[in-house]
Formats: C-alpha cells, structure tokens, sequence
C-alpha cells in the first residue's frame, strides 16, 4: 500500500488544487477525484510526463440518483506494476462541457466521441465533433446510456449525414469497402484514398454492430451478467467472463477458490492458443498460401473440439461464473495433455514451414508496421503493442487469478509488421500451451466456486485480464437489489483499430486483409 | 448417398466421442417449404452462399469459417462461398439485425438474384435473442428480410449448419 500512497502524495504535491480526494479501494485501486478543468494535465502527466502508460479506458457514468451529477473515468495502469489509478472527475453545476484530453493525449479521442454519444457530454477541444456509435439512422439527441432512456425504446428512423474525410490531389481515388465484405467476417466500412497503388489514408468506420450491450448490462442482475459478458466477442468468451466476474468478485470482496483460479488459468489459455493458431493460418491464407491455412485449420480445430469435450461449448461458453467456474478441468488431464502434445508439435512443423519458405517471409516482412511511438500514442495493446517493442502484458504485470504461480515469456519483437506480430502469436501459443501444463501438474481440491449472494448498492470495482487480443477491461457499479448499475466494457480492439489504420499507410491495397488479419481485431467488442 | 454423407459427416470430425456430436434432430427449422423444394429442383449439385453478418458476437462466423477448413471441407459438397450477393443462391444472415446494418443487410437481399434462399443462422437471427427489444436492434432476421430456414444455436455448431445446407439441397432427406 506504501507505494500506493507515495503516488497519491506525488500527484498531489504536483497539482494540489486538483485533486479533492483521494481513495485506495479494498482491491488495491487508486481513487482520485479530480476537477474536470483538470483532467487534460493530470492524464497527461501519468501518460506522457511520468510513466508513459497507455490509456486504458475512458467513460461516463450517470450517478444523477446518488450525488447529481455526472462523472468522468479515466483508467490508467502504472507500466509492470499492479496499480490502476482511476481519475473520477464529476461534471458539476449540470453542465455537460468538460476540457477534451485529446490535444494532448490522442487515444482520448475515441472515448470522448463515444462518451458525446452515449452520454451528451461535450468534449471542448476534441476536433472530431461527428457522431461515432449512433449512426445517421438514430435521431439527433439520444443519449442511450442516460439513466433516463429506457433500454426498450422504440426509436424513429432519422436521415443523417455522416461525412467521411476526403483526400484530394490529382491522381487521388477512392475505394469503399463494406460493411458487408468478400469474405466470412464482421461489418466494417473501410474508405481507401489511394494514389496509384500504396494507401495515402484509411478511415474505418464502425459501429454497425452496435447492439446496445452495456444498456442491456444495466437491466440485469449481477449473475445474469456474466452470459452476456461471454457474448461480447465470440471469440473472446472466456476472457470477456473472466474480466466480468474478476470485477465483481472484488466488488463483492469474493475471494475464488484455488481450484476455480487454476481452471480459470487453463480456460483463458485454450481460448488463447485456438485464436493464435486461427491468426497464423488466416495469415497464411491472406498470403495465399494455403498449405500452412489447410494446416492451422486442422490444428485449431483439434482444439476447439477439445474445449467441447471438455465443456460441452467449443468456445467454452458456460464453464466462467460469478465465484468460480462450472466444472473440473483437472479430471480431464490426460486428455488435454495429449491433445495439447499433438498441437504443440503440429505448431512447431507448421511454423517451421512458415519461416523457412522465402516467398511467404517476403510478403509479411515490412508489410505493414507499426512503429513503437505510433502504437504508444494510439495507446495500442496486446500483440500489436508487443510486436511494436511495447514490453506490457496484464498477466505478468499485474497477475490475477494463478498467473502469480506459473512461468512465461512475454515474447517482445521491434520491428511492429506482420512478421512481428505473426511471431508474437507463434511464441505465445507454445507459452499458453506451458502454462497450461505447469497448472495441470499442480494440485488443487476444493470447491469450483464460492456463491455471491448479494452486493450492496454502489459498490464499484475495475477487473482486467490480459485476453488474446490485449487487456480486456471491465468497470462495473452495483445498483439496489443485485441489479447492474453501470458495467463499461473496453475491448483491446477499441484503439487497436485506429493503430491497424496507420499500419496500412504506404502499403499496396491487396495487402490490406493482410494487415488486417495479422491484427484480427473484434468488430462485436468494439461495438458493442 | 444419404448415408454416405451421414457417415462422412460423423467419421470426418476429429473427436473421439462421436456420440456426444450426434446433430441434434431439432437443430434446424423450416419456415418455408415451397422455397426449400425449388431449392432442391434448382441447386442440387452446387450451392454458392454469401454470408452477411447483420450484428452477432462473431461466434457464428467462426463456425461457418470452420466449414471451409479440411475437416468439414464443404466444397466437397459442392458447396462454396462466394464475394457477392449477385452470385449467391443462398444468404446465411447470423446475428439480431441491428439498426446500423438494417439498410446493409437489405440491399444485400435485393442484389441477390432469384430464387434465392435465406438461412438465418443461431439464436440472435431468429428472434433478436438476448438483445431482444434493445434500442439499438431491429430484431430477428424476418423482421427485414423473408426467412426460409432458421438453424437454432448459440452458436449452431459446424456439423449442424453443414447438415441443413444438406438438406437444403436434398442431398439429406430426413
């Protein structure tokens, strides 16, 4: 806790007419609440000035029924310390301006075009005033996540206009792509501005799939959460459950049993490496090599019917629940060694193949990149942040459930193109799958889960898991009578798509889906 | 044939215990049986599909990709997936249909030459499922477009989407 309070004093001493409180929850995250004027200076200060850590996340909460007022978050995570610090900056005389952060910090700019939408607040300052998640055919002054707007509306169908940036110069053309694309996957609208062939600019617009999963959050009961948590992103089930009930479980003060974090463990790292092994045979398909896609198919594949035997879900829907998990892993243990033997093996072939065929190096390497200071400013994370020299990994920096007990590598590269990134997705799924093993070998009797009852009103805390995709975020506030107050999700995706943006500049069109694939980011998380 | 092709789809998944992956009966459900017979007259060989995904988790897109990987392999059936609406016969649409993809989803339907056929695809298509009522969901599939078969599921797995293309073509007849 010493430490804790030295970065509370050092805040302090630096911006003393600031900050109005200061709090350290029973979960060890720090509280400062802050005023709004001041939240551009202080964010940067922990981003930029003194520990160079990436925005986590952003939002709004309306607690208009408890103190009248709306309030701003902020989520930043000390670099390889397990210490979130949390700016609260409440919005008050019920006015709904507050001083954007993003002239200084450019990964503010999502959350506050999101926030503006969701919630009507205005970010001065913020240059991008265009509506992000409602698009044109929502009428102009909804603000969906006001606790006054009924989760069941039946809205009329409004005609906006949205406008896309426009690059103009001779030579210069435009090529729209979705939402409904070529190929088997999520909506998107991709606007190229091309000159030739390289790409001069790439805006992504998103949002088509918004479902409205954090209103529905608010309309359910606190263990009813954790099945629409697991419908996020398909195929980040796991790890979207897990970060759910980790905030909970600190809301609630629920400790799980030992049994439930080893089962926890080995769940996050199938789903891990069936993901890994899909991005390395989507990349190989994307190359149009097709021997190595034909091979992951046959790999993954393996392991996602593991995960129905063992849990009866391929994408082991059901096993993560509030206070623990649905079943025993451990009694299976034969069978996931052996499987996870044979994978290890048909990795190793499959990337021995990859890396030593010169026509396939040849499209991934500099295709592409990302560079380091790029991927910081975007607050980019996960496997593109990895790939780009950023040395973070939640698992090891900040460890929750067993991830204290086992041993990994976070394997780090520099160069932030396709090859890095495919690289980083190789070494991992050899890391998940000795982990898994380490964690099998261990052993652990007890109970799956511990039952949370109740949780009192307005209890708040913050869970976070290193997912597949990068750090999986969940911010949840209790209401009365074990009902969701307020749950804010952040999926990596969500600055991961602005980072793919400005990976693409300069290279050709046709090694776009290349690009994309080698960052397989989620349109359902982003979306919401 | 039949049995054949019920023997290639139980022998040709990687599992050892095929029981527990027998399809279940109730997986799918016509809603249309007029277009279900034309289907059959017209597409008995072949069958090109385009996939729309109008707003689901991306689960559903995981297993219909997985149908095109060795295992499943469903170009063995004559069955492929192709770029463009206009070269469909077949629309499998997963997920509750949001507002955002609402008009997409539409037009997509519209550049579909007929006959054409359309398979909505898990528990969200057929009647919005958990995001039912939402502000942000049109709901179910039929709700913006015709439905001729729904395949139940959260989401349906390889087997079961690959058994009722089947049976879409004929080519399975229970």
């Amino acid at each position: 806790m010493d430490e804790r309070r030295l970065l509370i004093d050092e805040i302090k001493r630096e911006f003393p007419e600031d900050v109005l409180s200061t709090d350290i929850s029973t979960s060890g995250d720090v509280y400062l609440t802050i005023r709004k004027e001041s939240l551009p200076r202080i964010a940067n200060f922990l981003h930029e000035v003194k520990y160079k850590t990436p925005l986590l996340s952003m939002f709004g909460t309306d607690e208009r029924e408890l103190d009248g007022t709306y309030k701003i978050y902020s989520v930043f995570q000390i670099p390889r310390r397990p210490i979130f610090i949390i700016l609260k900056a409440p919005l008050n005389d019920g006015k709904l301006d507050f001083p954007s952060i993003t002239p200084l910090m450019y990964s503010g700019s999502l959350f506050e075009r999101e926030m503006k939408d969701m919630f009507g607040f205005v970010p001065v300052g913020n240059p991008d005033t265009r509506h992000m998640v409602l698009h044109e055919n929502f009428p102009e002054g909804i603000h969906p996540l006001r606790k006054d707007f009924p989760y069941k509306s039946a809205l009329n169908k409004a005609k906006g206009l949205y406008s896309l940036h426009t690059i103009e110069g001779e030579g210069m053309f435009e090529i729209p792509v979705g939402p409904v694309h070529a190929g088997i996957i999520e909506p998107g609208h991709f606007r190229f501005s091309v000159a030739g062939e390289p790409i001069t600019n790439l805006e992504i617009r998103l949002y088509y799939k918004h479902k409205g999963i954090e209103k529905l959050m608010e309309t359910l009961d606190i263990h009813e959460g954790c099945r629409v948590a697991e419908r996020v992103s398909g195929d980040s089930t796991v790890g979207h459950a897990v970060a759910y009930c980790q905030a909970l479980e600190k809301a609630s003060g629920t400790e799980t049993p030992v049994l439930a974090k080893y089962n926890r463990v080995i769940a996050m790292e199938l789903e891990r490496l069936y993901n890994h092994i899909a991005d390395i045979g989507g990349i190989s398909t994307d190359v149009a090599f097709l021997f190595g896609a034909a091979h992951a198919g046959i790999l993954r594949e393996k392991v996602v019917n593991l995960n129905e035997e063992l849990t009866g879900s391929r994408f082991l829907r059901g096993f993560i629940t509030p206070g623990g998990v649905t079943r025993d892993l451990f009694r299976a243990k034969d069978t996931i060694t052996s499987t996870l033997q044979g994978t290890k093996e048909g990795i190793d072939k499959l990337a021995e193949i990859l890396l030593a065929s010169a026509s396939f190096l040849d499209r991934v390497k500099t295709t592409g990149i990302l560079g380091r200071k790029t991927a910081e400013d975007l607050a980019v994370t996960g496997p593109p942040a990895r790939a780009a020299g950023i040395d973070l990994d939640i698992r090891r920096d900040a460890p929750y459930e067993a991830y204290g007990e086992v041993q990994f590598k976070v394997p780090i590269y520099k160069d932030g193109d396709v090859f890095s990134r495919l690289c980083v997705r190789i070494d991992e799924a050899f890391e998940s799958i000795s982990i898994i093993e380490q964690v099998l070998d261990k052993k652990a009797d007890g109970p799956l889960k511990t039952e949370i009852r109740t949780l009192e009103p307005y209890r708040y805390a913050l869970g976070c898991v290193e997912g597949w995709r990068g750090p999986i975020m969940y911010w949840i506030m209790s209401g009365p009578e074990n009902r969701l107050y307020r749950c804010k999700i952040k999926d990596p995706s969500f600055c991961n798509w602005s980072g793919l943006s400005y990976a693409v500049l300069g290279n050709i069109v046709p090694d776009f889906p290349l690009c994309n694939k080698s960052f397989n980011l989620s349109y359902a998380g982003n979306d919401l | 044939m039949q049995r054949l092709i019920l023997s290639l789809l139980k022998n040709r998944i990687a599992t050892k215990n095929l029981e527990d992956l027998d399809i279940r009966k109730d997986c799918m459900e016509v809603v249309n049986k007029t277009s279900i017979d034309i289907s059959r007259k017209l597409f008995g060989s072949s069958l090109h599909i385009r996939e729309v995904d109008a707003g689901s988790c991306n689960a559903c897109e995981l297993e219909i990709n997985a149908l095109n990987n060795p295992i499943y392999d469903i170009e063995r059936f004559g069955i492929h997936f192709v770029a463009s609406p206009r070269h469909a016969d077949l629309l499998l649409v997963t997920g509750p249909v949001s507002r955002n993809m609402e008009m997409a989803l539409k037009k997509t339907y519209d550049a579909t030459p007929k006959p054409k056929i359309v398979v909505a695809v898990g528990d969200c298509a057929r009647d919005g499922g958990i995001f039912e009522n939402s502000y942000a969901i049109v709901g179910g599939v039929d709700k913006v477009i015709p439905v001729d078969v729904r395949i139940k599921g959260c989401p349906p797995r390889p087997q079961e989407l690959l058994y009722t293309l089947l049976y879409i073509m004929g080519k399975i007849r229970s």
